[in-house]
């Protein structure tokens, strides 16, 4: 499913390229040549669920960013469902992102879309009919108690608001593998248990999950193996908690 | 029948025509691609017409050229050398009587007075001055020996001179391939240009949507989607541009046929500005309309090719 054999990532030039996804993980450290993750090596089964714990500029965005194909590895090799992505040509990626749901720290909401067209957007880019689209969007947008908010554009929306439109766009297409940086991070402790159940009903139905968090109350709410991060290193992988 | 059809097609099968995930409406101006690109479609039709009207010019000047032979007849009215008759009437008949003449013509003495008038003034007839007579021959064909031609005349009336026209024409021709040659550069340079704008146009769009196109490209759209969407707006707005230039070209391009068409003596149905649709060559009403569609392949194929070599740095 996925699987990474000593894994390095290296942000090698300073250009704007990857700015604004890499904030607060590589801070300053990526003037050039910075290799942000070491020798990472760990595999998940289909239908695992982690917690990708570590602390701040750990490498946790980076792994992620790995995970959902942003970045590809400058060592080692890297096996993304099922497929080895580390020198794969670059038009098998898209069909491998369609299968992999991400909930963003920052949203990453197109600004000029209603909340309905934000959470469409993974089922046009994959060509899937209007008519299914609409009462799939709908009954998502229903289901994280938006219904009476699909015409409003994000500014529109409360933060939480906003992260309930993102983690919909997430699991909209039912990705095989779902990714999340700080879900819960704008959600009060009964909508983040309402998404924690959410994301083990998706892992139950065999989705594999990551979930990027500092909230350890919520971890320990919700025990699973952990990969916990330090420095760029994998100091755990495993399922003691 | 086919409405019910249309609307479930649209309601149920297709994404919505306005749905703009990339935000390119605002991104890619409505203003100032189609204005640059009318613009170019403007300056192209123009040279288009100076390309199209040279050619016609040249040709018919070199169809002259060839067929078109001027016979001298000093003292025209004296004996000839053989036979019967004056030197005029014996190089007549026997201008008629080769092969490849279609017609030879004394020209009268008001036809003369009005050649040499610019030299001689007016009434030049009335000078003392004896005139050679002079004789328009067409040819009807353009490979005739006028070397055999001029030695038969000479000998019949010595002193004759039988001249081509090739010479000037062929300098006229010459003229008019070369202004041929500058019509065909100036389209390959508005096309050029066409071709920046629209490039230009389309990476200030990549850049103000970069957020917008990396999150898609997150969400796992192709090379081909991101491409397709740009090149859909620049599609349509270089079509619109190249519609507005046509359009306001051609009152340009009618009034510059009409200047030309006396210079193109072969063609006098140019000289019938009332008719427009016989004032322009065939071949302008081909391009003209056609422009529109150029600009769209242009505007098309360039936000394709930018686009796509623009995506090479996402992974």
């Amino acid at each position: 499913m996925v699987r990474l054999q000593s894994v390095g990532l290296r942000y090698d030039r300073p250009r704007g390229r990857t700015s604004g996804q890499t904030r607060g993980q590589t801070g300053d450290k990526a003037g050039s040549d910075t290799e942000v993750l070491h020798g990472l090596s760990f595999e998940l089964p289909a239908g695992a669920f982690r917690w990708l714990l570590g602390p701040s500029g750990a490498g946790k965005t980076s792994l992620l960013r790995l995970l959902y194909l942003a970045v590809r590895p400058t060592s080692g090799r890297l096996t993304i469902l099922d497929t080895d992505v580390t020198n794969a040509r670059r038009r098998v990626l898209p069909q491998l992102r369609r299968r992999i749901g991400v909930v963003f720290q920052d949203f990453r909401l197109l600004p000029h879309l209603s909340a309905y067209d934000n959470v469409a957007l993974p089922l046009r880019i994959g060509g899937r009919p209007e008519g299914q689209i609409r009462a799939d969007v709908t009954e998502m947008l229903r289901w994280v108690g938006l219904a009476g908010r699909l015409d409003s554009r994000p500014a529109a929306l409360s933060g939480g608001e906003q992260q309930r439109v993102a983690i919909a766009r997430a699991v909209i297409a039912r990705p095989s593998l779902l990714l999340a940086d700080e879900p819960t991070g704008n959600l009060d402790d009964a909508q983040a248990e309402r998404l924690m159940h959410l994301f083990k009903e998706l892992n139950r139905l065999g989705t594999t999950v990551v979930l990027a968090t500092h909230n350890e109350p919520l971890v320990a709410r919700h025990p699973a193996p952990l990969l916990r991060l330090e420095q760029g290193r994998l100091v755990k992988a495993g399922p003691a908690w | 029948m086919i409405r019910p059809f249309v609307r479930y097609r649209g309601a149920h099968l297709l994404r919505p025509a306005r749905f703009d995930e990339l935000g390119l409406r605002r991104a890619i101006s409505d203003r100032m691609l189609p204005f640059l690109v009318a613009a170019m479609g403007f300056l192209a039709a123009v040279a288009l017409s100076g390309w199209v009207g040279a050619a016609a010019l040249a040709s018919s000047w070199q169809a002259g050229a060839a067929s078109a032979l001027t016979v001298q007849v000093p003292q025209p009215g004296d004996p000839a050398a053989q036979g019967e008759g004056t030197r005029l009437t014996r190089v007549l008949a026997a201008l008629r009587a080769a092969p490849f003449v279609a017609t030879a013509r004394p020209l009268s003495d008001a036809e003369l007075g009005k050649l040499l008038r610019p030299w001689l003034g007016a009434g030049a007839d009335r000078l003392a001055i004896p005139l050679p007579a002079v004789i328009a021959v067409q040819l009807s064909a353009s490979d005739a020996d006028i070397g055999a031609l001029a030695r038969q005349l000479d000998a019949l009336a010595p002193g004759t001179m039988t001249e081509q026209h090739a010479d000037w024409m062929r300098r006229l021709s010459v003229l008019a391939r070369s202004l041929q040659a500058c019509a065909g550069l100036i389209l390959l340079l508005v096309a050029a240009v066409a071709v920046t704008v629209v490039a230009v146009a389309t990476r200030a769009g990549l850049a103000a949507r970069r957020e917008a196109i990396e999150i898609v490209h997150g969400l796992g759209a192709t090379d081909g989607y991101i491409a397709g969407r740009f090149a859909v707006r620049a599609t349509l707005l270089a079509a619109v541009g190249g519609a507005i230039g046509a359009l306001v070209a051609l009152p340009v391009v009618l009034a510059l046929a009409n200047i030309a068409a006396p210079l193109a003596g072969a063609t006098p149905r140019l000289n019938v500005p009332a008719d427009v649709l016989t004032a322009l060559p065939a071949g302008l009403w081909l391009v003209l309309p056609g422009l529109p569609l150029i600009a769209a392949t242009i505007g098309c194929m360039t936000a394709q090719i930018t686009v796509r070599r623009w995506l090479r740095r996402l992974p």
